[in-house]
């Protein structure tokens, strides 16, 4: 992914770009308000960092020229203002997702990467039926099954599923979970979630030779093939 | 009441003090009665002895009639009403004098007697002396001292009584005043201590020493005020600095784990490390929405939410962790709207879930009705519950139940729980449900909930 990050502190900056990189992703960055809107607007980018607090022009401002614009780019908007009344006006000012400083590099990727998937997805309609591997989700008849066994799932649980196959290859963190299964933003003090996909992991994997739900330890979850390390 | 009031040391002293002061006087003056008693019986046997010595007189210069006369002469004397006069003859019938009978006395000569009239009931006193060989002649007054006696007794009496009465009176009174001063201060007390810090003792205009001591404890509790204000903001500061240097460690530590061709081992207990590094921050963030929400800096959305849905997504994220445990959640969620911040609201019924499933045994009730112009939630679980000194501490920063805190959590849940809830005017209350404890949360309903559900 080519994604742009405007960001004016350096050291953030440079975490960020770096972090990006090693995930095999191209960077280019902006230290400042302006000249962030002039490469977004000159430059093709799969997504674009942005934080809110620049230097001579807000964050949310440029987002909104951007948006009037016509430039469509996935906007991730990073703040240290982490209350939803801030979130809100992120959206509303024409932002895709919302990340409040400090984050931890996984998420930031881990999100990045559901946005362009969502932008690169979103062109038609909706698939009916997901696959990954021998694992199959009907979602009209809501039905899931793996090679030949059906998986009997509770409402939510199905729910759950379907996120992780939308998700499928990406981490997703369990605040991601919680704000796509659960419609909540939500700080637990304790592993809820993790009860939730165990519970589905078992329906998943067990007695199945290769294992789909993995654990991605210090981030969340991945739906997919083991990593080779 | 009155009983209460006997105990009151205040009582005790106002009541004392005039009666021990009158008991004083009391004391102090009977020597004085006694002293002026004994004098006037002084005057009294000095005036007879005078009188007998001139009626002796009398009888050796003229004998019995001489005696007579004279005695005729002063009973007739309108000017002594007081003597008493009384010739009598051997056998006690009078002969002379202003008495009717002899008294029931011995006529032993020279003897100082005492009697009391049959007809008036005076006391009367005198000498009795010998007359020729059988007459005895008597010559006494009638006393003022009974009289004065008695007058003074009944005097006392009537003055004693109403000493006492205005006393018990006075102190009644006082005592009611200064307890209604004492009253107002407990109360203000009482107030600060339920968490109201505010608050200030009411400090009169007199300057006295109930005043002056109203003055220094309303200082100090300005310096409480200051010190729990700050304190919490420490903790908001500690873990605000804290973060940024933390994130950064998690970013390199994240950095480190991730690199290509590491030891699995260290790979391990790097992530073990980094999951460390997150429940600290999660604790922070939660630090510092805490620290903001209770300023009241926080601004929440107040839009419409459904609390029964809202409620039962929360049990429905926790059914699996409930169940994990081995408990059951049971529901009966009547429709109601409340005023307010979604997230919030998910977060403080998620975190009170969370606890009852954490500290509950068997059963989880939830139930959710309207009551009148407020949503009433409860939370009921079935666990060891808590004692009373521990439901005023559970809602403290960082309490843990379990002091080895070997659970999971950061001791914040329910102090974030209760400030979203006080943030939406709502209450929340513990109570002991027998067994296990009971969260009892009120939230006020928008006035105008024209949705008909």
């Amino acid at each position: 992914m080519r994604i742009l990050v405007i960001e004016d502190d350096a050291d953030t900056a440079r975490f960020i770009a770096k972090g990006l990189v090693e995930a095999g992703h191209t960077v280019d960055q902006a230290d400042e308000g302006r000249h962030g809107l002039f490469l977004a607007t000159t430059e093709k980018y799969d997504a674009i960092v942005l934080d809110r607090m620049l230097p001579n022009v807000e964050g949310l401002t440029i987002l909104r020229t951007l948006r009037a614009s016509g430039i469509a780019t996935p906007v991730l908007v990073l703040s240290a203002l982490g209350e939803v009344e801030d979130r809100v006006a992120g959206l509303r000012a024409g932002s895709d997702d919302y990340l409040v400083k400090p984050f931890s590099m996984t998420e930031l990727i881990a999100r990045l990467e559901a946005l362009t998937r969502r932008a690169s997805g979103s062109g038609g309609v909706p698939e009916t039926v997901l696959r990954v591997q021998d694992l199959e989700l009907d979602r009209l008849q809501r039905t899931a099954r793996r090679g030949s066994r059906q998986i009997d799932l509770q409402p939510k649980e199905f729910q759950l599923l379907e996120f992780l196959m939308r998700h499928a290859g990406q981490v997703v963190t369990r605040t991601m979970l919680l704000e796509g299964v659960w419609d909540y933003h939500f700080d637990p003090q304790t592993n809820v979630i993790d009860v939730h996909v165990s519970r589905l992991r078992a329906k998943i994997d067990k007695g199945e030779t290769e294992p789909l739900l993995h654990t991605v330890r210090g981030a969340g979850y991945r739906l997919g093939p083991p990593a080779r390390d | 009441m009155v009983r209460r009031l006997a105990t009151s040391p205040f009582f005790r002293f106002a009541l004392g003090l005039p009666l021990g002061i009158a008991v004083l006087l009391g004391l102090a003056l009977v020597p004085v009665y006694q002293e002026a008693l004994r004098g006037v019986e002084r005057e009294l046997r000095i005036a007879i002895d005078a009188e007998i010595l001139r009626l002796e007189q009398q009888y050796r210069d003229r004998g019995i009639v001489g005696l007579r006369i004279a005695i005729r002469e002063r009973m007739a004397n309108p000017l002594d009403t007081d003597s008493v006069y009384l010739l009598a003859n051997a056998r006690g019938v009078r002969i002379e004098g202003n008495v009717t009978g002899w008294p029931e006395v011995e006529p032993v000569d020279g003897a100082w007697v005492r009697f009391r009239d049959e007809r008036s009931q005076e006391l009367i006193q005198g000498k009795v002396f010998r007359v020729g060989t059988f007459e005895r002649l008597f010559v006494g007054r009638r006393s003022p001292l009974e009289q004065f006696r008695q007058e003074f007794f009944r005097r006392l009496a009537v003055a004693g009584a109403g000493v006492t009465l205005l006393s018990l009176a006075l102190a009644t009174w006082f005592t009611m005043r200064l307890r209604r001063r004492l009253d107002s201060v407990r109360a203000t007390t009482e107030r600060i201590r339920a968490g109201d810090l505010t608050e200030r003792i009411p400090v009169g205009r007199t300057r006295d020493e109930l005043d002056q001591l109203a003055g220094t404890l309303n200082a100090m509790l300005a310096q409480i005020e200051s010190l729990m204000t700050s304190a919490r903001h420490v903790s908001s500061a500690i873990a605000h600095d804290m973060r940024h240097p933390l994130t950064h460690l998690r970013n390199q530590l994240d950095d480190l784990a991730r690199r290509p061709g590491l030891d699995p081992a260290i790979r391990e207990e790097l992530e073990v490390a980094l999951e460390e590094l997150d429940r600290t921050l999660s604790a922070f963030s939660a630090l510092l929405r805490l620290a903001r929400i209770e300023a009241g800096s926080y601004g929440p959305k107040h839009e419409p939410v459904l609390l029964d849905q809202l409620t039962s997504d929360a049990i429905d994220l926790y059914r699996a962790t409930a169940e994990e445990r081995g408990l059951t959640i049971e529901a009966k969620l009547a429709p109601v709207t409340v005023g307010g911040d979604r997230d919030l609201l998910f977060q403080a019924i998620g975190n009170l879930l969370d606890n009852a499933v954490k500290y509950g045994a068997g059963r989880v009730a939830v139930a959710l009705e309207s009551r009148g112009d407020a949503a009433r939630l409860t939370i009921r679980d079935e666990g060891p519950g808590l004692g009373a000194a521990e439901q005023d501490r559970v809602f403290d920063r960082f309490y843990r139940s379990d002091p080895s805190r070997s659970t999971p959590g950061s001791g914040l849940g329910l102090t974030l729980a209760k400030a979203i809830i006080e943030l939406h005017d709502g209450t929340i209350a513990l109570e002991n449900a027998e067994p296990g404890l009971r969260v009892v949360i009120t939230l006020p309903r928008p006035s105008h909930e024209a949705v008909a559900r």
